[in-house]
């Protein structure tokens, strides 16, 4: 390697481009060649001061005014589009003023020129010299032959160089724009003396124009905040209606619209997902900025369904060539003759798709028709979870049917409420039958069972002791997780009294108290804590856990309410998150009576199986938030339910009379199901009922017609089955037994509710029955379970549709759009 | 692979995030509101001006450029898509103007023997007048055009050889060569 060479590398290795192999080089000759090393010492130098160069040079002062002026000119020229047609028209017309101006001159020009010489006269001397004197840049003192002025004048429009123009005041740069700001672009065009002199018409008639808008301008700022959470609304329009000005909200959710022209203006504000908001007959006045703050409250967008079809068919002919392109979402009901996926452009395997969504679902099997002489016993524990049917409710919304395993049919029914009368006796809930010919299958009956909660009043309540234990990690920070964990807080915090005992923990990484038990009517304090808190990091979930029933220990109150409230996506990778010993570690504290909550948030790794789970070892509820109004309903209308326990290990064992019920089916609760001997046995734990709470369960059971319809199970050969000969005679169907514990009690206690064979006929049962049978048949379907018979999506509206007024806050009006909705979905056969 | 995917995404989000910001700016500057576009370019005026000062190498004429720059800015706001950050798209557009000139100059000295008028370059900033970057300063004017401009750009200005070939349209190797000669003509320029 020569010196030449190295000379030319010098540069690049340097600014540190060159490869390896010639950066080696470099070094080994520049170790031996001292002409390049003083040139590479010498460049080095250089191109370090180059570096040390100040990047900025402060403009003369003369340049940045010449520059605010053309910032006013542009920025009042793109304001409105009425202006903007006026700088339109302006152009259109300057140009022509410059045609008929230079023609016109040179006609003048000539024809003074001749005048001059043919009377060389002193009046038209003054005359001319006059003209020529109007201070112009492109006219110099001397006429130019004609067809050169017209030629530099279209250069000068071309160039579209500005000039400090000696007619235009100099307006310093500011907000609100004046007329003579919007009158600008006609006179800061190069004027000659040539336009000021001939174009006097065009100009007033453009005046004319110009005086019939307003004059006079001012301005509106503000900002946008959701009523509910208090965060600011980004991308919200503000219009001023009947006119085009408007504005989008900006990152903090302010606006600002300035130079509105005087007047009165209705201000419509909207934003997807919000009520619309419109204030009347706004008055703006001359130079003043009113401040206009929005508080929008959310809606639940009920919009129309949209029918999209399909004029061609998707290309399958080549298959190896052909590709759908799939959102992620929608993969599970995809057709199976996808050939080859695309995700997010990307070109997958076929079976790669299944590893895409993280959801978990535990695997349900349905329950089955069970033989009532050989199982005469079905034993099951309460769950009043309604989480299913938010997460279908998300499903469904999204344009997607629900995998099969998401449907719990059980947490349908219960996400509702439902008319049974409260309790009279001493017992905490009313326990409430009817049986009724089966809507889906006429030739079996259905049997209802429900529970009411004791209603309590919430100021009568016992003090609370809450432990709120969230999920900060990084999976947190989507808009529908820890910004709705916060709004829905909001809520709960409304409702706390100066009794009750707040602490926050947050885990992500590390768990830690970010707020110390605190006394309910300190809002403020509480509120501050958790606007602080940000989403990052991985999930300590266990170890979360532990701090947060420490803090409940250590606050603990003996007649109230000590609970752990856990939200989270159910995403614990981090810690003892091994599920066995979370579990053991949430049954050891159920014992000294502080239970868990679970309420799930989000979606795509929304791990179902994992947070229910923990909720039912707690003896806790478990719910799914997917919207502000599930936060309004779990935290605010429910609250006392799910806050407060009236009864807990609640079990409900049917006891059937084989003489005259054949067989039986339970309608969901598949893994809440507990083996006849759990009954009785105090040590094994079960669902928990809180105040307010309806749970309700349904039996399909099929009667035996004749007393030869009875079936000898085969015979056992160390006993017999005998049915009592009074079962014949009794019109008890079944007996409802119930098992319960007061809240703090550790033995349970029993309530057992004979049920009478008057079944009611198709039409005549009460209207908790036909919404619980819809909304079973809903579930059915949508497992596409084999035992659904003739249900129907138009079954459901109806049985909905006559059930009208059972729920006083209308969920069941929004259940009839999800089956509508629904119903237009599903391209499944048969439906 | 799916990892990989999500942490993409959120690296992509982010970016879109900050060129989103700047593309609400322009598209607010162009509905009427253009206050937080003047603002962003008053913050970076000082910069445009120091390019088209080094480049034009003439004060006066750099006066005018940065004006015509602005200009161009204002009437080219509808073609800016958020690809690039909004300051390094105004930075440009002041860069291609000043090489405009250049241009036109250029091809105008190839028939009129122009000579740079180097009087006219005096000191660019009080704040920076430490004397060798005076010199400097006065060494970079003295250049020829295309050396001064491609020196300027990626000395000072940080652009790569590849943006800079694209932006004068000549080949990276003639840039390299240019950068070459560039400074060892400064090197030159500064024993004087």
């Amino acid at each position: 390697m020569n010196t030449k060479h190295v000379s030319h590398l010098i540069d690049d290795y340097i600014d540190g481009v060159l490869n390896a192999e010639d950066q080696k080089n470099v070094e080994l000759h520049l170790q031996k060649c001292s002409q390049c090393q003083k040139e590479f010492s010498d460049i080095q130098s250089i191109v370090r001061d180059l570096h040390q160069l100040p990047k900025s040079i402060t403009p003369p002062d003369k340049l940045q005014t010449a520059i605010d002026r053309i910032m006013l000119k542009y920025s009042t020229n793109h304001r409105l589009p009425q202006q903007r047609s006026a700088k339109a028209w302006n152009l259109l017309n300057s140009k022509w003023v410059f045609r008929i101006a230079a023609g016109f001159f040179v006609f003048i020009g000539t024809g003074i020129i001749m005048w001059f010489y043919l009377h060389k006269t002193a009046d038209v001397e003054d005359i001319f010299v006059q003209k020529i004197e109007t201070p112009s840049p492109a006219m110099s003192a001397n006429p130019k032959p004609d067809d050169k002025i017209i030629v530099e004048i279209r250069e000068r429009q071309k160039e579209r160089k500005v000039r400090p123009e000696p007619i235009i005041p100099v307006i310093p740069l500011k907000k609100d724009v004046q007329l003579h700001a919007i009158t600008t672009p006609l006179q800061q065009q190069p004027i000659t003396a040539e336009t000021v002199a001939v174009a006097q018409a065009p100009e007033t008639s453009n005046q004319s124009i110009l005086s019939k808008r307003p004059v006079n301008f001012g301005n509106i700022k503000g900002k946008v905040i959701d009523s509910v959470s208090g965060e600011p609304l980004i991308g919200a329009n503000i219009v001023l209606q009947g006119t085009s000005i408007g504005v989008a909200t900006d990152t903090n959710g302010e606006y600002r619209i300035l130079s509105i022209p005087e007047g009165q203006y209705n201000v419509k504000v909207n934003f997807i997902g919000y009520k619309a908001q419109i204030l009347a007959n706004l008055s703006v006045k001359t130079d003043s900025s009113r401040q206009l703050d929005f508080r929008l409250s959310p809606q639940t967008l009920a919009s129309e369904a949209v029918v999209v079809t399909a004029q061609r068919p998707v290309i399958k002919r080549d298959v190896t060539s052909s590709l759908v392109i799939v959102e992620s979402k929608s993969l599970r009901s995809a057709q199976s003759n996808i050939q080859q996926f695309a995700i997010d452009g990307v070109r997958m395997p076929f079976e790669s798709y299944k590893s895409f969504n993280t959801e978990d679902y535990s695997k349900i099997d349905e329950n089955e028709f069970k033989d009532a002489l050989s199982n005469p016993l079905s034993t099951f524990s309460i769950d009043v979870d309604a989480a299913s049917y938010s997460n279908i409710r998300r499903f469904i919304n999204n344009g997607q049917l629900p995998p099969s395993d998401a449907v719990r049919i059980e947490e349908m029914i219960n996400y509702f409420k439902y008319d049974y009368p409260q309790p009279s006796d001493r017992h905490p809930f009313s326990v409430n039958t009817e049986v009724a010919v089966c809507p889906w299958n006429s030739g079996n009956n259905l049997l209802l069972i429900g529970l009411q909660g004791k209603h309590l009043d919430a100021e009568k309540l016992p003090p609370s002791n809450l432990v709120f234990l969230l999920d900060v990690s990084g999976s947190m920070s989507d808009p529908n997780k820890l910004p709705l964990v916060k709004a829905a807080f909001r809520i709960l915090v409304q409702q706390l009294r100066s009794q009750d005992r707040v602490a926050v923990v947050v885990y992500a990484g590390n768990a830690g108290l970010v707020l110390p038990s605190t006394a309910g009517n300190e809002r403020r304090k509480i509120l501050d804590a958790i606007d602080k808190l940000e989403a990052g990091g991985s999930t300590a979930g266990g170890e979360g856990i532990k701090l947060a029933y420490k803090i409940a220990r250590e606050n603990f109150l003996k007649s109230g309410n000590n609970r752990v409230i856990l939200t989270t996506d159910g995403d614990f990778n981090v810690g003892i998150s091994s599920e066995g010993e979370l579990m053991r570690l949430i049954e050891e504290e159920r014992r000294d009576n502080i239970f868990l909550s679970v309420l799930g948030f989000g979606m795509g790794n929304y791990k179902d199986s994992k947070m229910e789970k923990l909720a039912d070892r707690g003896n806790g509820n478990y719910a799914y938030i997917d919207d502000i109004q599930e936060a309004r309903k779990v935290f605010g209308e429910q609250m006392a339910g799910t806050l407060y326990a009236i009864a807990k290990d609640v079990k409900i064992q049917i006891e059937f009379n084989p003489a005259l019920i054949k067989s039986y089916r339970l309608i969901g609760y598949e893994n809440r199901m507990l083996n006849k001997e759990d009954f009785k046995d105090d040590k094994k734990d079960a669902g928990e009922l809180g105040a307010g709470h309806t749970v309700t369960a349904l039996y399909e059971i099929v009667l035996n017609k004749q007393v030869s319809d009875i079936q000898p199970i085969d015979s056992l050969k160390y006993q017999t089955t005998i049915i009592k000969p009074e079962s014949f005679r009794a019109d008890e169907l079944l007996t409802v037994k119930l098992r319960y514990k007061q809240p703090t009690d550790t033995t349970s206690i029993l309530m057992t509710t004979p049920v009478k064979k008057s079944i009611k006929s198709i039409e005549s049962p009460s209207r908790s029955f036909r919404f619980a049978s819809a909304v079973a048949m809903f579930g059915m379907i949508l497992r596409d379970s084999k035992e659904k018979a003739n249900s129907n999506y138009d079954l459901v509206l109806q049985y909905t549709k006559e059930s009208k007024g059972i729920d006083k806050e209308g969920y069941n009006t929004e259940f009839m759009k999800l089956v509508e909705t629904c119903k237009l979905l599903d391209n499944r056969k048969g439906q | 692979m799916e990892q990989q995917t999500i942490a993409m995404t959120k690296v992509f989000r982010l970016e879109e995030q900050r060129f989103s910001t700047d593309l609400e700016i322009v598209r607010r500057a162009i509905s009427g509101d253009s206050e937080a576009f003047l603002s962003l370019y008053q913050q970076n005026l000082p910069r445009i001006y120091a390019v088209c000062l080094r480049i034009v190498a003439d004060k006066e004429k750099a006066e005018e450029i940065t004006q015509q720059a602005v200009i161009r800015t204002w009437e080219t706001l509808d073609s800016y898509r958020g690809e690039s950050p909004l300051s390094a798209w105004i930075h440009r557009i002041a860069v291609n103007v000043s090489l405009d000139y250049l241009r036109s100059r250029h091809q105008l000295n190839k028939r009129v023997q122009f000579t740079d008028n180097l009087e006219t370059y005096d000191n660019p900033d009080p704040s920076s007048s430490c004397e060798i970057q005076l010199d400097i300063e006065q060494a970079i004017s003295t250049l020829p055009p295309q050396a001064r401009a491609v020196v300027i750009l990626h000395d000072i200005e940080g652009y790569s050889h590849r943006e800079i070939s694209s932006l004068l349209g000549i080949a990276i190797g003639t840039s390299k060569a240019h950068l070459h000669s560039a400074r060892r003509l400064l090197k030159e320029g500064l024993e004087q």
